[in-house]
């Protein structure tokens, strides 16, 4: 097996697919930008050749890269980053190089957020009402139809960048006079906590493997009001998440892949918020190996090379995952070493995010488990108070 | 422009291909087994690398030593050998590096007899009635329907090797009791001449160029297996019903900026399509098209790819007439080159000894003739193919 990773580096956990696709036989391949000098030495010890390219984002040095690992080692079985910013990359590639995964013609529906909706819509998933926007007349036409707040987001777009909660005709004005030149979708604006669907589908698109989390806050009011995140995992997966996520997985064709489908949970019940084809970020595959005391990367690892895992996932345990924001005009009502003291028994991990995540997901984070929830909730109160 | 060709010494009329490409800029790329010194001055001038493999026949290698390429020079442009024997590993090759053309999945319709008949069908064009037969009584079957003789070809087969004409139940009989453990296809005798309608598409599937030639009495199978001399001519007016039924097939089978080569029966009731094939006509057929139009086939190709069109005028001013002679020691000839030259010389445009690989079908050595007119042409014909 002739696995390329793009960007085998980044983010610094992913390193643990390298190591685990190495003790089980596969030939590792890594493609980046990054000097080989500053990989980590486990990493070094994970890749069989690493091909340094000067500019990831320059296409035919990637290309290149591919073509010489095929020259010395033959057909590649896989091009993988787990990442969203590379998706079309690896897709690309895919395609240049007739790799098993998903190819540039299956993009559309997961590039493009109304193409997405209406893959959604087709499996009688519901969906907020909303669409592409090309003029602010034809907003005001979705705003008379949906009402006030609305949210505008890039068609063509990766986590919160450049999403918008628009409540006034102003603010739409606004948005439109000062917009980038993409096409927007704009949406009602739906409340409700997030609840997820997680996991991993197998070569013939069975889930072998899920979660599902709650979120209080949407990302973009995290990152656009400098809140914590919190999040936390369930033992029982409802019902209704659990329908919805195996169509989606289903309609959205994902073969050996993992996946991170967002819904909102409101009073009339779901809605369809979006899917990524990718583990959830930061911390997350962590969180299912506390969780559920396995090793995630491990799991993929086999599956890949051996069309199955065997850890059973059947979630002992609640994990909770804390997200605090250090910064100057935030204070902080508990130290670290007060929490750490208190809380220390269901503490399972905790440290510094990198700062390019940090504007969602936090400057420092806590990690806690337990069986039950109660504790967890307890803790998030005390650890997240604010001065 | 990338342009990978495998084994680009053969056949030798192919250099010109290259040629032409590396003089309109393109970076031409060869792959072959054969030790870089055993190719052509020409092949050598054409290309711009030439990788070597042990084994043309591992695909391995092949895919392997397109990667090189790959690495070395960016995406490959296009992958083509105009060959019938390469048609899959084109093909594959391209699935493997997503280039332009025929990809593994297009080829069933074109490598299969049965799926091409399918197609025919589809659109409208005549065919010879027939289907592929597994055993002695699904053939008897077929018989009792088209009656004797019939024909069997491989269901996937190049040229007319392994092809029959059976007569009799005795011959049925031997043809199940020693055929290989391949497909057959076995179809009701078509009497009458070829025609055929060959040519150019460009990158939309519009055809540039065409060209029809006429074997008239006999076919492939009865030359190759009776020993008979090789003969056919360009026509200048391209009957209509066959530029009609070509024109459709080029479009059913979604042929895009490749050659093509199509061939009739002309029946006494009207054309019966026999089978189509994604490549340029063999032999010399390619120069006879040259000598047909005063054009350069090999650069007006070139001029396609690069500029995507052509300018020549191709209106078919002469017509062209191939002799291929059997020279076997049991074959005595009435006249000799020294005779024929003497005579026929201002026809002679060109002339010389076949590849021993083509002569079955081509002929030991052979003429080409040509003039605007047709009959002076059969008449030198049958001066130079006479037997004593």
């Amino acid at each position: 097996m002739n696995y390329v990773c793009i960007s085998p580096n980044f983010p610094p956990n992913y390193v643990n697919f390298s190591l685990r696709l190495k003790e089980r036989g596969a030939r590792v391949l890594g493609i980046g930008s990054e000097p080989y000098d500053n990989l980590s030495p486990a990493l070094r010890g994970a890749l069989t050749e690493y091909y340094r390219v000067y500019d990831m984002e320059n296409y035919e040095g990637v290309l290149q890269a591919c073509g010489f690992f095929t020259h010395k080692y033959g057909k590649i079985d896989r091009i993988e980053s787990h990442n969203e910013y590379w998706l079309s990359l690896d897709a690309r590639l895919r395609t240049d190089f007739n790799v098993f995964g998903f190819k540039n013609d299956d993009m559309g529906p997961i590039k493009h957020k109304s193409w997405m909706k209406e893959v959604f819509r087709s499996q009688g998933i519901p969906v907020a009402r909303g669409r592409v926007v090309t003029s602010l007349e034809d907003a005001r036409e979705l705003v008379e139809e949906v009402g006030w707040p609305v949210c505008a987001k890039p068609d063509s777009g990766v986590g919160a960048a450049h999403t918008y909660k628009l409540s006034s005709d102003d603010e739409l004005q606004l948005f439109f006079d000062t917009k980038p030149s993409l096409d927007y979708i704009m949406e009602e604006f739906i409340q409700g906590e997030i609840h997820t669907f997680d996991g991993l589908a197998d070569r013939e698109g069975n889930v072998v493997f899920k979660n599902c989390f709650i979120f209080g806050k949407g990302v973009m009011e995290t990152v656009n009001d400098d809140l914590d995140m919190f999040y936390y995992s369930l033992r029982e997966i409802p019902e209704d998440i659990m329908e919805y996520g195996e169509k989606s997985v289903q309609a959205f064709g994902l073969k050996e892949r993992f996946f991170h489908i967002e819904f909102f949970r409101t009073e009339s019940g779901l809605v369809a918020l979006e899917i990524n084809v990718r583990p959830p970020g930061g911390w997350s595959l962590d969180i299912f190996n506390y969780e559920n005391d396995a090793d995630i990367y491990d799991q993929y690892t086999r599956l890949v090379l051996e069309g199955e895992t065997d850890a059973p996932f059947d979630r002992p345990y609640h994990v909770a995952y804390l997200g605090l924001k250090e910064r100057e005009q935030v204070f902080r009502a508990r130290s670290r070493e007060e929490i750490l003291k208190i809380y220390g028994d269901r503490l399972i991990q905790h440290g510094p995010i990198d700062s390019i995540f940090a504007p969602a997901i936090g400057d420092y984070a806590y990690v806690l488990r337990s069986p039950e929830i109660e504790p967890l909730k307890e803790a998030a109160g005390y650890i997240l108070e604010r001065a | 422009m990338n342009y990978i060709c495998l084994s680009p010494n053969f056949p030798r009329n192919y250099a010109n291909f290259y040629l032409r490409l590396k003089e309109r800029g393109a970076t031409v790329l060869g792959i072959d087994a054969v030790p870089y010194s055993d190719l052509s001055p020409e092949v050598k001038e054409g290309l711009s690398e030439y990788y070597r493999v042990d084994d043309i026949e591992n695909y391995d290698q092949l895919l392997r030593a397109c990667a090189y390429f790959t690495h070395k020079y960016g995406k490959i442009d296009r992958i083509e050998s105009h060959s019938e024997y390469w048609l899959d590993r084109d093909a594959r090759l391209r699935t493997d590096f997503n280039v332009f053309g025929f990809k593994s999945d297009d080829l069933l319709k074109v490598r299969h007899k049965s799926k091409m008949k399918e197609v025919f069908r589809s659109i409208g064009v005549p065919v010879a009635q027939g289907k592929v037969v597994h055993t002695l009584e699904e053939a008897r079957g077929l018989v009792e329907e088209t009656g004797f003789p019939v024909c069997v070809k491989p269901d996937c087969g190049v040229g007319a090797s392994g092809t029959y004409k059976l007569h009799t139940d005795e011959e049925l009989r031997f043809f199940f009791s020693t055929k290989p453990p391949i497909d057959y296809i076995m179809e009701e005798f078509i009497h009458g001449a070829i025609e055929t309608f060959d040519g150019l598409v460009d990158k939309r599937g519009k055809i540039l160029l065409m060209n029809t030639f006429v074997l008239e009495e006999y076919g492939i199978m009865e030359m190759v297996n009776y020993e008979l001399d090789t003969l056919h001519y360009t026509l200048r007016d391209i009957p209509e019903d066959l530029a009609g039924y070509g024109s459709k097939i080029v479009d059913g089978f979604g042929l895009k900026e490749r050659f093509f080569h199509i061939e009739f029966f002309r029946t006494s009731s009207g054309l019966v399509a026999l089978e189509i094939n994604a490549r340029p006509p063999g032999g010399w057929c390619i120069d006879m098209i040259n000598y047909a139009n005063d054009a350069d086939v090999y650069d007006q190709y070139a001029r396609l790819l690069m500029e995507g069109r052509v300018n020549a005028a191709f209106d078919r001013p002469y017509h062209v007439f191939y002799i291929g002679l059997k020279e076997r020691e049991h074959i005595l000839r009435a006249h000799s080159r020294e005779e024929i030259e003497r005579k026929y010389g201002p026809l002679i445009v060109q002339h010389g000894t076949i590849d021993p690989i083509f002569s079955a079908a081509m002929g030991d050595y052979a003429y080409l003739l040509r003039s605007p007119k047709l009959e002076p042409l059969k008449e030198a014909a049958a001066y130079i193919g006479k037997r004593v």
